[in-house]
């Protein structure tokens, strides 16, 4: 089942650069994913080396290699795992190959700002109901902003009455670090 | 008493008693001081301005998961760590070692450490990788993937799709 | 030395030993030690850093590295120093290390009159009115652009001077200068922060 995802994936092939955003203002050696303005640790220019992450490694594995990891769980996590597996097993082919896409862009990320993209993802998916809908379409809009005009957005006072302080951070590190693969209908 | 806002000294001695944090028999000649001083009194209701203005700036709360993340990394790095420092553990516990020689090791080990990475180098083994993929690690990739899933859902809905948040 | 000087001492060195004492359990193996440390400065650590870097996934991202090179560093740790001298030390080197990394592309603050096209976020009867709150928020935002105009060193001694309640000479040690040094750091850091932040008396 899992092997399906990858299949025709090589392992350990680096990451392709991402796309550059259109910038009026582009620095001579931004790689167009620079660091996120106004917050985000990671460095400008960090090598772009595709290091599978576990994500990756997983859906990688056959499923014998993946009964070998699961039977060292205790058996309620194993059940619940197994569910899990199951129910995004039954995705379609082109949902999967989407998330198999963008996990590879995490894994491109330098460590600091992998981890800082999936802390706000997870932020994101956790807002309020209300929320959700304001968020995206703000999401989607600054995503789709040269650099100048989305900095320019993110700081009006315009945007803070309208989101708070944290609804703001998320959306401020995930529009400066997302590729452009998490944009719907890419 | 000479004007304290004539030195950085002194000016240390405004912002201490501004703060509430000047001992007493200093607080006492200040204040003497301020009685006939105005720029002293208008040094000191403008710093507690300040110290108002920032005492009212609150940080948010932690997130709840905070610790389970340290903790995660802890156990990725360190067992990485412990596997490199194995064969050094009696050079660290020595005392008798050469000062130079266990300052090599460490500044060895601690570029080595230093490196952001947390993942050991992707292996051409596909089967030496899921090897390394602790049992721990399923649960957080299984995570990932569905965290992925939900955003991806999430970011496609529109306000009439009644199935817009998983 | 008269007595009552030695007992001040004394206290001192038992409060610094007690935080030392602990990380030397945790170079001995105990690592439920550890966990006592992180308790008792992980909103310390982590309050500094939002206030350094002014994001507070960011600062909590910096937080966790700061007690991962804590809990890295245990098998060569000797307490020369308080512990918490040399924990700020590290957490004031990962954020000025961030800093430095977007500072240039941090971008400036602008006030823009552009109204924007979505509702502004609804608040419950609750809360305070809305107008309350945008007064509050507009204070807060003077004061986090006070303190953000603040060169790097500064910044961090302001911060350990008001809300670590740090003296002059851990803030030097922290920091590695005189403290002489620090104190023109903090009398022009606090200079500063008058001039923009007087008016809210």
């Amino acid at each position: 089942m899992w092997p399906g995802w990858c299949a025709d994936q090589k392992p350990n092939k680096p990451a392709p650069p991402a796309k550059a955003r259109p910038s009026a203002a582009a620095p001579a050696n931004r790689n167009g994913r620079g660091p996120n303005p106004g917050g985000g640790v990671p460095k400008k220019n960090a090598p772009r080396i595709n290091t599978p992450g576990p994500a990756q490694r997983l859906l990688q594995m056959t499923p014998e290699e993946r009964e070998r990891a699961l039977e060292k769980l205790p058996p309620r996590q194993q059940e619940q795992i197994r569910r899990q597996l199951d129910r995004l097993d039954h995705l379609p082919q082109a949902d999967k190959d989407r998330i198999a896409r963008q996990i590879r862009g995490l894994d491109s990320l330098p460590p600091q700002q992998r981890r800082l993209v999936l802390q706000q993802l997870n932020a994101f998916r956790n807002l309020p109901d209300d929320r959700i809908q304001p968020m995206r379409r703000t999401l989607i809009q600054l995503m789709r902003m040269p650099e100048e005009q989305r900095n320019a957005r993110l700081d009006s006072d315009a945007f803070k009455k309208q989101f708070s302080p944290q609804e703001q951070e998320i959306l401020r590190d995930l529009s400066g670090n997302l590729p452009l693969d998490y944009l719907p209908g890419r | 008493m000479n004007c304290p806002l004539e030195t950085h000294e002194g000016s240390a001695l405004l912002l201490a008693y501004s703060s509430g944090r000047l001992e007493a028999e200093s607080t006492v000649r200040l204040q003497r001081h301020l009685e006939a001083c105005s720029g002293c009194r208008q040094f000191v209701e403008n710093q507690s301005a300040v110290w108002r203005a920032l005492d009212s700036w609150e940080a948010p709360p932690v997130s709840t998961d905070f610790d389970r993340r340290l903790y995660q990394r802890i156990e990725q790095q360190v067992s990485w760590w412990d596997m490199l420092i194995r064969p050094f553990r009696p050079v660290f516990q020595s005392r008798s070692l050469p000062i130079a020689a266990a300052a090599g090791v460490l500044i060895m080990a601690g570029v080595l450490l230093d490196r952001p990475a947390v993942t050991p180098p992707a292996s051409p083994q596909e089967s030496a990788q899921v090897e390394a993929l602790q049992p721990d690690q399923v649960q957080h990739a299984v995570d990932e993937v569905e965290m992925l899933n939900q955003f991806n859902h999430l970011m496609r809905s529109e306000p009439a799709d009644p199935t817009s948040k998983m | 030395m008269d007595q009552r000087v030695k007992t001040d001492m004394g206290a001192t060195a038992a409060a610094l030993d007690y935080d030392a004492e602990l990380m030397l359990r945790v170079k001995d193996g105990d690592g439920a030690s550890f966990g006592v440390l992180l308790d008792k400065h992980r909103l310390s650590v982590i309050h500094f850093l939002y206030r350094m870097v002014q994001n507070h996934a960011v600062a909590e991202e910096l937080a966790q590295e700061v007690f991962l090179r804590v809990y890295r560093s245990r098998s060569t740790y000797e307490p020369t120093a308080k512990f918490t001298t040399w924990l700020f030390r590290i957490a004031t080197h990962l954020a000025l290390n961030a800093l430095r990394d977007g500072k240039h592309e941090k971008s400036q603050e602008r006030l823009d009159d552009a109204t924007g096209e979505l509702p502004v976020r609804q608040v419950s009867d609750k809360r305070p009115t809305v107008e309350a709150s945008m007064v509050y928020e507009s204070r807060l935002e003077e004061v986090r652009k006070a303190v953000a105009t603040l060169p790097e060193k500064q910044r961090a001694a302001v911060l350990m001077h008001k809300y670590q309640e740090m003296e002059y000479s851990q803030i030097a040690r922290v920091l590695n200068c005189s403290e002489s040094a620090v104190k023109s750091l903090l009398f022009r850091a606090y200079e500063s922060l008058r001039a923009r932040l007087a008016h809210m008396a």
